[in-house]
């Protein structure tokens, strides 16, 4: 480690310069604003102190969107970091794995999310979708509150599947080898080997696909805005399709602000209880 | 591709009429997709190296260095990412406003010169990289930026591979901020132009679906080549510790 | 490697600069009276609506404008949500630079509009004679859709009414006679039991399909005649057109019980399909053979639907045998905007002229679907030989003209929320999870929610 005063500033200016202003900057103006009333032209009207927040934690349907979206990051944190990994493991056995497979795994980095939502509309539709035409399975994925929320998770998923595949498999081929053959000769199994070997060598970066996931699973929003709206009967509303709701459609900007405030804090919380495993359980070379 | 098409699955893996390509020249009738494609392609392309810069050196800050408040600032950036997007719209609006950069490819980009998800991942490949080259470099009297352009960068090529088509594709994909900050057809993203061509209450899926194509085309041209190197830089170029 | 990564900095910073400097150049507007007047109008139109409204700005330019030194530019601000963001953003932001002379605003807006200085009513317009119309040469269902407080705020650019859709070759394959297409909901059950086709236990033709929402709800609540006013209302305040509604009424005055009675029998009878399902590509394809919609999507229907069957529209289906039959209106506002500079903002009323001669309003009913706004224009030459062509175009004006003007929708600051509750609840209904009392009161319960905790906050 280097120790020096002000170089490692140096580094930082930039990005500190456009996060302060187009992050913080516009985010203390909203954290102000959560404690007042707005009107519809966003102008600052009367203090009312924790109002909107009591307003927002006595709302029943905020505690429906926290749990949905926590059920929804529940799911799709494990899941997408499981099947990306075990791809990189099948793919990591270089011998019959070829580009082709490769390149269709991770096609849908090269796909946006609003793309993606386009495709499994038509995939999902009961009439003429592909799992109702061609595997005759006549579910209404996207209107039935019983599915609708894990048809959207089940999206997100398999567009972050592409890049937790190339990335995992990435960080396998970087353990050095001499390692594991050290571990063959010792007779190590491969479950052995996975808990003693890949996953230590690989915990920094599973520890960022965990920590990103669990982000944007907790501000998840463009599915629901795309296909569902929050629907049927509420069930895919998240805490951030609630916010946008408050903003755009409903002209309440001081609810808005409240939630975007109360989410921020959710999931920095989250986020740093994470961290705070860091140290203990992620092991840097 | 008419709609009847569309809606009859047979036909949605190979749609008949698509080989006349009558949706592409309506697309191109309705709009001026070239300069649109210009646009989009200098927003995500100069967005992404901008992003590259800040997140390397930050990354390199973090990884490398022990200073006063290093936790704090490290958290201070992740931070960054927590904060929903639609909270800040009107103000970035009024500041972009206010700093002259309206209906400008600089008004477009700015906002999007930091992503700190790209400083933790490289902060998490940085740290990994072995401590051994960073001695040695020292002993060699190399300079700290020196290192960082000469071994750092290089040593990150494949991660770096991996920012730049994630942030290309992400930045390509852009709809509302550029529709905000731009007021002329000339200055608008292709993403705006897909939107232009429907209207909610008519369908006309055959040009939408083109368009989309024409908009899907260079991420996955750019992924082709990329993953390529994705995997050329692991075997190859990787550093086995 | 780095050389190429310097080269593509240097490149890209050039473009950057040299882009932004040309670009604020063209922004300014020209000062001197010689030269043309430019000014900007901000659209929401896409696809067929967007060429044919570019193409009557053309029209414009390359005749009135170029005669009076006027030349329009349309700058399509997306979609109504984003055309909206857009044009708020600039307000507070005080970017007078970035706003446009005319810009178009959806009816949800009018609230926002009315106080929005800068935005001229359509009040205004009307008094001070500046376009030459007064509030009687327009539709007057369309105008009280845009207005508030009792003062007509926007003028209507776009008005659209609900129609019905159906496949004539259905109702021939089906033994029913496509010229006498339903009535009533009652009558729809029937025909639509007929049209319903099952093949091994599964429906591959439904008779009906519709999500009833408020936007419908509108029209079905508005036209029950409960008190022999000849309409109903959906919310109190005159549906929020007199002052901030406050309420719904449709629980109160009954009228949503009466129609859930009716149409929850008729569902039943007439295997309605009532989830969303892409109901309008279904339709397009045959899977769905009737169907309600905005007189808008004629355009597209009718090239959607040839070759594959002969399309057939007609006037909703009434609650029953009392009702009025009439139907609410929906459609966007144009305002024009006075930003200080006088040339400007008559160029604006100039081109406002232009476009409700009736020549123009046919031009923009024929591509877009869309109503004409104004009354001179139904009666005109360019109309009637229209109609007359294209007998589907008919429809809607005649529906609406028959129409009492107080059937409105709900104008009401939380009416993406109301119109979510009510498509929540009827399907809850139909699905027999709730009983119709208890449906009508958990929905009327959630719109006051909805409209007090927005009331509080504004």
């Amino acid at each position: 480690m280097i120790k020096r005063k002000s170089e490692p500033y140096l580094y930082l200016i930039p990005a500190l310069t456009i996060v302060i202003l187009f992050v913080y900057y516009p985010f203390v103006k909203t954290i102000i604003s959560s404690f007042f009333k707005v009107d519809i032209y966003g102008n600052l009207k009367e203090f009312v102190a924790f109002n909107n927040y009591l307003k927002l934690f006595s709302n029943q349907n905020f505690y429906r969107a926290f749990s949905q979206t926590l059920l929804h990051t529940l799911m799709y944190v494990p899941i997408s970091i499981f099947i990306g990994l075990g791809l990189a493991f099948v793919s990591n056995q270089k011998s019959h794995f070829s580009r082709v497979y490769e390149t269709l795994f991770t096609l849908s980095m090269a796909i946006s999310v609003s793309i993606a939502c386009q495709i499994f509309r038509m995939i999902y539709n009961p009439s003429y979708g592909l799992l109702a035409k061609t595997f005759g399975i006549n579910i209404a994925w996207l209107t039935n509150k019983q599915y609708a929320l894990f048809a959207v998770t089940f999206i997100l998923i398999w567009i972050q599947i592409g890049f937790n595949y190339i990335y995992l498999s990435a960080s396998l081929k970087n353990i050095p080898e001499d390692i594991i053959e050290s571990a063959n000769i010792d007779g190590a199994g491969f479950f052995r080997k996975l808990f003693h070997i890949y996953i230590p060598m690989i915990s920094s970066s599973l520890f960022y696909l965990i920590v990103t996931s669990i982000i944007t699973g907790l501000t998840m929003i463009t599915p629901v805005l795309i296909l569902t709206e929050g629907g049927p009967q509420r069930s895919t509303q998240t805490m951030i399709y609630n916010m946008y709701v408050y903003a755009y459609n409903n002209s309440n900007y001081a609810m808005a602000y409240t939630y975007g405030v109360v989410v921020f804090f959710l999931v920095a919380i989250i986020v740093a209880i994470n961290f705070s495993f860091e140290r203990k359980s992620v092991f840097y070379r | 591709m008419t709609t009847q098409e569309i809606t009859d699955i047979n036909t949605f893996i190979l749609p008949k009429s698509f080989r006349n390509w009558s949706n592409f020249k309506e697309v191109f009738a309705m709009t001026d997709m070239n300069r649109l494609f210009i646009n989009s392609m200098i927003v995500a392309v100069v967005g992404t190296v901008g992003r590259i810069i800040t997140s390397t050196l930050a990354a390199f800050a973090f990884a490398f260095f022990d200073f006063k408040g290093k936790k704090f600032w490290f958290s201070f950036l992740m931070g960054s990412m927590m904060v929903p997007g639609d909270v800040l719209i009107f103000s970035n609006y009024v500041t972009v406003s206010r700093l002259g950069m309206m209906g400008s490819y600089l008004g477009i980009i700015i906002v999007y010169l930091v992503f700190a998800n790209y400083i933790f991942m490289l902060r998490q490949h940085m740290m990994s990289l072995p401590r051994e080259l960073f001695e040695a470099a020292k002993i060699d009297g190399c300079s700290n930026f020196r290192f960082f352009l000469t071994t750092v960068i290089p040593l990150s090529g494949s991660i770096l591979v991996s920012v730049f088509l994630s942030s290309f594709v992400g930045l390509w994909n852009i709809y509302l901020w550029p529709l905000l900050v731009t007021n002329t057809n000339e200055m608008r993203t292709i993403q705006v132009g897909i939107s232009m061509l429907s209207s909610a209450e008519q369908l006309s899926w055959g040009p939408i679906m083109a368009a989309t194509l024409i908009a899907l085309l260079p991420t996955v041209i750019i992924f082709t080549i990329s993953q390529k190197f994705i995997v050329k830089g692991l075997t190859a170029g990787a550093v086995k510790g | 490697m780095k050389k190429k990564t310097v080269l593509l900095i240097i490149l890209s910073l050039l473009l950057l600069t040299g882009h932004s400097g040309t670009l604020s150049a063209a922004g300014t507007r020209p000062v001197s009276a010689q030269s043309p007047t430019e000014i900007s109008f901000w659209h929401s139109m896409g696809g067929v609506m967007g060429v044919t409204l570019e193409g009557i700005v053309q029209n414009f330019n390359d005749t009135v404008g170029a005669e009076k030194g006027i030349s329009i530019k349309t700058v399509y601000q997306g979609k109504n949500l984003e055309l909206a963001k857009k044009l708020k953003a600039a307000v507070q932001a005080n970017d007078t630079d970035s706003m446009p002379d005319l810009t178009l605003m959806s009816s949800g807006e009018t609230g926002y509009m009315l106080n929005l200085e800068i935005a001229v009513k359509a009040e205004d317009i009307f008094n001070d004679n500046l376009i030459g119309l007064s509030q009687d040469d327009f539709l007057p269902g369309a105008v009280k859709a845009l207005s508030y407080q009792d003062k007509a705020v926007g003028l209507p650019f776009a008005p659209s009414s609900l129609v019905m859709y159906y496949n004539r070759d259905a109702f021939i394959a089906a033994d029913l006679d496509p010229d006498t297409p339903p009535k009533t909901i009652a009558e729809l059950a029937e025909v639509s039991k007929k049209l319903t086709i099952e093949e091994n236990g599964q429906i591959s033709q439904y008779g009906f399909g519709l999500v009833i929402d408020s936007w419908h709800m509108a029209s079905w609540i508005g036209q029950q005649n409960h008190d022999g006013n000849g309409y109903s209302l959906f919310g109190d305040n005159d549906n929020g057109h007199a002052d901030q509604m406050t309420k719904v009424v449709f629980d109160e005055n009954g009228t949503m019980q009466h129609f859930l009675e009716i149409y929850t029998a008729a569902a039943k009878e007439g295997n309605f399909k009532y989830k969303d399902d892409d109901l309008v590509n279904n339709f397009i394809a045959g899977n769905v053979t009737i169907t309600l919609h905005s007189s808008s999507m004629l355009p597209g229907l009718l090239k959607d639907t040839a070759g594959n069957f002969e399309l057939g529209v007609a006037a909703i289906p009434m609650v029953d045998e009392n009702s009025t039959g009439g139907v609410s209106f929906g459609g966007s506002a144009i305002y024009p905007m006075n930003l200080g500079d006088e040339n400007n903002f008559n160029a604006a009323l100039e081109f406002l002229k232009f476009f409700y001669l009736p020549e123009q309003q046919v031009t923009w009913q024929a591509g877009s679907g869309y109503l004409p706004a104004v009354k001179s224009a139904f009666e005109s030459e360019a109309y009637k030989s229209f109609v007359a062509e294209n007998p589907f175009y008919n429809v809607a004006p005649a529906q609406v003209l028959a129409s009492n003007p107080n059937i409105q929708e709900p104008m009401v600051g939380v009416g993406t929320t109301i119109l979510v509750i009510l498509k929540d609840g009827i399907a809850e209904v139909l699905d027999g999870n709730m009983s119709i009392e208890e449906g009508v009161a958990e929905m009327a319960d959630q719109c006051n929610i909805a409209i007090e905790e927005y009331n509080d906050a504004n």
